[in-house]
Order: structure tokens, then sequence, then C-alpha cells
């Protein structure tokens, strides 16, 4: 079963998430906060994590993507982020860090299982 | 009236007429004239506003009135406006403040900017027009039209700040969600500040504790935490003497990013950055409390309020004996709270996507050989 750590500060954005990946077959781990979601993601070693990018704390969503695309033993780690900000710069922001995906929230839920199936089976 | 001010004015929301203690209306902005049909010149119609307008200026205390206002067309319903009269710029003056609720922020932040106006804006006047009148008798004397310049340039230092004060004050324009890196910021803002640190023969040192520091990432205006920055190093580096280094540190301190001006003296007044500079008071009389330049004392304000309004705080710190000034930030998200405007639109998108979803995963399982 593949494994997704999902970080985001806010508890309902990150329900709709769980609920909407609920319905394939996907081992679910949860982080509220850029830091904890780093150490979460050195711990469960997931296939794919979806990252906030506005996260209160020490780092933000594409200061965590910058620390697992940097770290050898974390790169193959695909990474989602997950934003309000959808202008150019903010793009070019996100694939500055390395991120492997951009979705702009609103995001629809059909939209979410279908890049990360695309993902996960690039990476398979 | 100057064109600087007559630009704050005709900028504040909501409606403001400034009126004589007759009630003769001496301004009225754009939002003001819609709403009462009023324009300079004229006289204030409803009576109970023009007794309100009385009282404030006698009384010296703001009023609450509600006020017959102008039919929007002609034949249509006269509207009540509900009024807040506050005590002018001099003796036998008064503002009205017109909206639908001015007893709340919008009347309590234009109390607040009268207040600037009033206490910081007379000296430098005060000081510019004793100038000009030196400069008128001294005829051309070269000294004299160097202090009128001086003089003027604080004057118009001052205004341009209240502007910057009043059009942050409702801060919609602090509604920006930029990224910034603090450390780049703080690059940016010394580009800035260093032609006034070379000329007053000042240097400074930067420090940053630990490396990933440089990366801080704050959220909010681009615009205007530049200027925060900007106000507080070109104070302290007002306040520094020439051949002093001023020491900026950047620490993270968890969700938090401070910036640490070590022992400046940034929006101190004068007696305790120098307290031998000071002028003994004369005998019998005490001495006056020391008090910031006008255009500090505003920059300051203006900053307070910036910082606020991103969660933040200035503040001043007792380190071993060191006095420092700290801007304090929240780092990683911005402090505005819109996530509930976020949510209604990500819940609205999944309700609309919900069905497709689960007919979508039926058909997979369908497919798949299990039961569903």
């Amino acid at each position: 079963m593949k494994r997704i750590l999902i970080v985001e500060d806010q508890a309902d954005i990150r329900k709709l998430i769980r609920m909407t990946l609920e319905f394939e077959d996907y081992e679910i781990h949860e982080a509220s906060e850029g830091t904890q979601g780093l150490h979460l993601a050195r711990g469960v070693r997931p296939d794919l994590m979806l990252l906030d990018v506005m996260m209160p704390g020490e780092m933000d969503g594409l200061q965590v993507c910058q620390a697992i695309k940097s770290d050898v033993s974390l790169k193959s780690i695909k990474v989602v982020l997950l934003t309000a900000r959808g202008q150019a710069r903010d793009r070019e922001a996100g694939q500055t860090a390395g991120a492997d995906e951009y979705l702009v929230k609103p995001f629809s839920p059909l939209q979410l299982i279908d890049v990360i199936e695309q993902l996960l089976s690039v990476a398979a | 009236m100057h064109s600087s001010l007559a630009e704050l004015l005709e900028n504040l929301k909501p409606g403001l007429l400034w009126v004589s203690r007759e009630g003769v209306v001496r301004y009225a902005n754009g939002d003001a004239s819609a709403r009462t049909g009023l324009a300079p010149g004229r006289k204030l119609y409803d009576p109970d506003l023009a007794r309100a307008v009385t009282a404030a200026v006698t009384g010296r205390t703001p009023r609450a009135v509600t006020a017959m206002g102008t039919p929007a067309q002609q034949g249509g319903a006269v509207p009540e406006l509900k009024c807040r009269v506050i005590p002018g710029l001099s003796q036998d003056d008064a503002f009205v403040l017109i909206g639908n609720d001015p007893g709340a922020d919008h009347g309590e932040a234009f109390d607040n900017l009268m207040m600037v106006i009033r206490s910081d804006l007379k000296d430098p006047l005060d000081r510019a027009q004793s100038s000009l009148l030196m400069a008128r008798q001294s005829a051309g004397d070269a000294h004299a039209i160097d202090a009128l310049a001086n003089d003027v340039d604080d004057v118009l230092q001052t205004l341009r700040k209240l502007i910057d004060l009043a059009s942050v004050w409702g801060s919609s324009s602090l509604l920006a969600n930029d990224r910034i890196e603090l450390w780049t910021l703080l690059k940016e803002v010394w580009g800035e500040t260093e032609p006034l640190a070379l000329q007053r023969g000042l240097k400074v040192r930067f420090r940053a504790s630990g490396t990933s520091d440089k990366q801080t990432a704050l959220y909010g205006s681009h615009q205007w935490l530049k200027r925060v920055f900007v106000e507080c190093m070109e104070a302290a580096v007002r306040s520094g003497r020439s051949g002093d280094t001023l020491e900026i540190e950047h620490r993270q301190m968890g969700p938090r990013a401070l910036v640490v001006f070590r022992d400046c003296g940034a929006f101190a007044p004068p007696a305790t950055q120098d307290a031998v500079s000071m002028p003994a008071a004369p005998r019998g009389k005490p001495a006056a409390a020391p008090r910031l330049a006008a255009r500090d004392q505003i920059g300051l304000k203006l900053c307070r309020h910036i910082v606020s309004l991103h969660g933040g705080q200035l503040r001043e710190e007792e380190e071993g004996g060191l006095r420092n000034f700290l801007i304090d930030l929240p780092t990683g998200a911005p402090h505005r709270n819109d996530h509930s405007q976020l949510d209604v639109a990500q819940a609205q998108q999944y309700a609309r996507d919900l069905a497709a979803l689960m007919s979508r995963a039926r058909t997979r399982k369908a497919a798949a050989g299990t039961p569903n």
C-alpha cells in the first residue's frame, strides 16, 4: 500500500483531503506544520507528500520541499504543493524548490486523485 | 489647504466634513458631499448636527448624532446619517465623520489620526513659519534660507508619513500575501539606507543566528513590511554617531522571526540617546520630557500599525545592560485570517465533485471485482 503524508495546517482541508484519499487504498499520515511534516517524512518515508505552501512555523511548504529534495535519502518522495497562490512566479518558486506538481486551492478532489495516481505510477 | 493634507482627507473613509464652529463647511471629501449634498462655503442644514458641532467645538469632546442626508435620487427617501463629531485642528472647528457606523473602528482610527496631526504637525509647522519670517526679515541671508529649507523639508516629510499612515489605517492595502524572504528583504532595505549611513559615517553589521535563518519566509505585504524595515533602519542610523557600528541581528524563535537592532537608540527620544547633549533645564523649571521628532513619532506609529496587522509587534528589550529595539513577526503563514473563505470555496468544490468521486470509486471497485 502506498503511503501519503498530508502536511496542511488547516484541519478542515486536511480532513477533506483524507476523505478523498480514503476512496482509494492509501496509508495516510498527517502533519499540521512544516517542521513536523519533515520529521514525519524522515520517519514514515512516504511515497508522496501533499504539502501546503503557507503554514505557520519555522518552515513553510517551499522550505520543506527544498529540504526533501536536497536530502538524498528523501528526494525520491513525490511532492505536490497545495496553495492558494496561483501566479506564475509562485509556480516558478515551487519548481525551483523541486516540487513535482502544484495544485491551486480550491482544487477538485478528482484532480487531486488524478495527480496522485499519475505521480505514483511514474514512480512505480 | 496643502495638497498633501487634501489627499489625506479625501482618501479617508467614512465621509468627512471639516466645519467651523458656526457650521460653515470648510472642506468636504467626495463621500461626504455625496451623502449630504454639502460643499465648501455652505452651512450645515441639519439643526441636530449643527448643535453637535457647536458642542464638540466648545467642549472639545466628541459627539455622536443622527442627521438627515440627501437622497441618492431625486424624490428618493431621505437617508439618516450616523455622524460622529470630533474637535478639529484649532479651537474653532470640528470634523464630522459620516458613515454606517462611524462610532466603530473608523471613528477611533480617525481620532487617532487627528491626534497625530494635532500633536505632531504643530511643532514642525511653527518652526517652518518662524524660519519663513526670519528668511523674509534677513533679505536672502544664506543661513536663514538654509534653515527655512530644512524646516520645510521636515514638514513635508511629516506630511508624507501622515499620508502613508492614513493609507494603511484601513488595512486593505495590506491584504497582499507576498512571500518575503527576510534576509533578502534586509539586504534590499540596506540598499536604500546605505547612502544615509555613509553620509553619517556609520557602519552596519548584519548577523543571522544559523544559516537556515537566511531563508526565513514571511507572508504579507512586501511593500509595507519593507517600509517598516526602512523606517526602523533609518531611525537607528539617524540616532547613531559618526564612527558607530550599528548591529542588526536576525533570530528565529520558533514560529517567529526577530530582527534586533542592538543598543541603537532607534525611536528613542534624544535625551536617552545622548544625555550629555541635552541642554540643562532653567532653574526652578522642571525639564521637559524629551520628545521624538515628529517624523519619528509618525514613523513609529506607522510601523507599529503595519507590524500589528501582520500579527507582530515592535518592542524594546533590555539585554545585558543594552537597550535593544525589536521587530517581531510571525513566519510561515499570513497572519490574516481568510481561512474560512478558503474553506468554503474548497468545500463547495468538493460538494460539486463528490458524486463523481464516489461513482468513480464504485466503478473501479466493481471492475476489480470487489463488493461495494
